[in-house]
């Protein structure tokens, strides 16, 4: 086992390089690099920008710039942002945090509805519930969820209200009706405009929005394949023979059949974990949610390179780790898997 | 000479037995309720996309400045945009461009994937080594940011089919290059099977070429997977170019697609303005839902365990 991760951790290094490499050429090719701030500069005559080139290292070939970018990244030096001339690993340091907080809790939720539904739909094959739950898994899994953030800001931002309203007080008709009233639901941010230390209370209030529409993003997915995997071993003899036991139901579904069903479903949803970057992208970028998402899309707005390199550098990193991870539990969990 | 006698014998029982999976295969598939109605939806959005030119009486890049920000009326459906043109059918003209994009996207995606997979499968050995790793490799690319960064790069390229009709070329490239890998995996694997049956032994002693064994006696053998893959790719790519487009690094305007009709509508939808997003998003997830529906479908049709 240890070498098995070993070895796997020694293939996944070659891939980071190539990867890191490829990046590399597809971002220098673009335009809005570091000299087109100074192309646009009428004082500055082509000699000065000839010169200004070799300061900067970007008259050598690509494969140098390369080697030079890497050996310093390896160091720990990633550079600094071209628009705020912040170190990368500042701002990204300040970001990830954000970003985490939400996948963790989305990651959360989407299991707490995926593992049960699925459960209970593979139990009562064809029943309502089953039917139901199918269908609405299959609208999920079509929903594009930038839209579904959108609907989210209409329906809980935009039209409904805090039924608590500071003139009249409670009443269930200021729901959508009310003059003074605030937004049932906040629309983007971490805290309230202007809070800088929100209590617990106003951090779950801006949390609600994102987690659901991020949740969106795999729970589909994961209930079709959890009912799909607990079909699979329900008729399976050892499930048959745990009955036969004497075994009660409960038991019978949780210590055999569950165990086993589990197993492919996790390593599922540890291989599609850090695609939660993607959505969160789009999270991030509908509700202001300062992580690294929005980061990225800022900096690709303004073809800010190190920063760039940087996001995709980590995002590329935890992609192989989470291989890797998947593979590992897939062989904890599953005894028949050796690898030698 | 041999070569011939065999592809022909070859090509007669593959006429004779692909009318009966026809036949076979649309029966399950008319079984298939959600299936059928999925076809039916997106022939109708096929249908109102070809026809919008004909049957609309508005022109989809013209603004008409009084009649800004409509809800839905008679006259307007989907009501209007910031710029006062008809919602419904800008839509329809952003379908051509969507289901366009999805369609030609994964025709390239398919293409790369059952080239190198088939490759890999048949030959084994070293290329199948390299060939894999070049699969791990853009499975373990971010795709989102791969895709965004790859439109920067596009915007340098001076290539005029590429940049027409707000780049509508460069993001069929850049999603078909980076949506290939599923369907390698998943044809090297058939090969990988399909390679040691007899047939194959038989063609190969007949002398017949390795490329045309791959191509024309393997590959026909692996169909059933690879439409049931591509139809779900087609889903997958018009989610992803509506992704890209709504973040403003697809498809740009004034060309019309459902994905930059939802970037506009961002702030309006703050202002109360629900149509300018409700409508386009809900034609992605009739589109998206169909196509997957149709592809469930086919799937089960196809199953030749469950034809018998």
């Amino acid at each position: 086992m240890t070498s098995y991760i070993i070895r796997r951790l020694l293939q996944a290094i070659p891939l980071l390089f190539l990867i890191s490499f490829i990046v590399f050429v597809l971002i220098s090719l673009a335009p809005g690099g570091p000299m087109s701030a100074f192309e646009e500069n009428p004082n500055l005559t082509p000699e000065d920008l000839a010169r200004l080139e070799e300061q900067l290292g970007l008259n050598k070939p690509i494969h140098e710039r390369y080697l030079a970018w890497i050996s310093r990244i390896l160091v720990g030096d990633w550079g600094y942002s071209n628009a705020t001339r912040r170190p990368v690993l500042t701002e990204i340091g300040d970001r990830l945090p954000n970003t985490l907080q939400l996948m963790v809790i989305s990651f959360i939720v989407t299991i707490l509805l995926a593992i049960p539904i699925g459960i209970i739909s593979a139990l009562k094959q064809y029943s309502v519930f089953d039917h139901v739950a199918t269908f609405l898994a299959f609208v999920g899994q079509a929903v594009p969820i930038f839209w579904f953030g959108l609907i989210l800001i209409i329906v809980f931002n935009v039209w409904l209200n805090n039924p608590v309203s500071p003139s009249s007080g409670f009443s269930w008709s200021h729901l959508w009706d009310c003059g003074d009233c605030k937004p049932l639901m906040p629309g983007g941010g971490m805290a309230p405009y202007g809070v800088d230390n929100p209590t617990l209370g106003q951090r779950i209030q801006h949390l609600i929005l994102p987690v659901t529409m991020l949740a969106l993003f795999g729970t589909g997915t994961y209930t079709r394949y959890m009912r799909g995997q607990m079909l699979e071993v329900i008729h399976l003899d050892y499930v048959r023979t745990a009955r036969a036991k004497g075994l009660n139901e409960l038991q019978v579904i949780l210590r055999h059949a569950l165990k086993n069903a589990l197993t492919p479903v996790i390593t599922i949803m540890a291989l599609q974990l850090p695609g939660l970057f993607g959505g969160a992208l789009f999270t991030e970028t509908i509700f202001s949610w300062p992580g690294m998402g929005r980061l990225f899309f800022r900096s690709a707005q303004r073809v800010d390179y190190p920063l760039l390199m940087g996001i995709v550098m980590i995002n590329a990193s935890l992609i192989i780790l989470f291989n890797l991870l998947a593979d590992i539990t897939y062989a904890v969990l599953d005894p028949r898997v050796r690898y030698d | 000479m041999a070569t011939t006698t065999m592809d022909r014998l070859d090509l007669s029982v593959q006429q004779g037995k692909e009318r009966s999976m026809l036949s076979m295969t649309w029966r399950q598939f008319r079984r298939h309720h959600m299936a059928m109605l999925g076809s039916f939806v997106l022939l109708l959005l096929i249908l109102g996309s070809i026809l919008v030119s004909v049957v609309s009486p508005y022109d989809p890049e013209k603004s008409s400045m009084r009649e800004r920000r409509e809800p839905p009326s008679l006259q307007h459906p989907m009501g209007t945009d910031t710029l006062g043109r008809d919602m419904m059918t800008r839509l329809f003209y952003g379908g051509r461009v969507s289901l366009t994009i999805g369609l030609l996207a994964t025709v390239v995606g398919i293409g790369i994937g059952t080239t190198i997979g088939a490759l890999a499968g048949y030959y084994g050995g070293r290329l199948d080594n390299i060939l894999m790793r070049l699969t791990d490799l853009f499975i373990s690319m971010p795709r989102l940011f791969m895709l965004i960064i790859m439109t920067l790069l596009l915007r340098s390229w001076d290539v005029p089919p590429l940049k027409a009709n707000g780049g509508v070329g460069g993001i069929i490239l850049i999603l078909g290059i980076l949506s290939w890998t599923g369907t390698a995996r998943l044809v090297r694997g058939q090969f990988l099977g399909l390679k040691e049956k007899e047939f194959v032994e038989a063609a190969r002693a007949l002398g017949i070429q390795n490329m045309r064994i791959v191509f024309r006696h393997i590959l026909p053998n692996t169909a059933t997977p690879i439409i049931v893959a591509a139809t779900l790719l087609v889903a997958n790519t018009i989610i992803a170019e509506s992704g890209l487009s709504f973040l403003g690094f697809g498809v740009q305007p004034p060309t019309p697609t459902w994905g930059n009709m939802l970037n506009a509508a961002q702030d309006e939808m703050r202002k109360g303005n629900w149509w300018m997003a409700f409508f386009p998003g809900l034609m992605i997830f009739l589109t998206v839902i169909s196509i997957n529906y149709i592809g469930d479908g086919l799937r089960d049709a196809l199953d030749p365990h469950k034809n018998l």
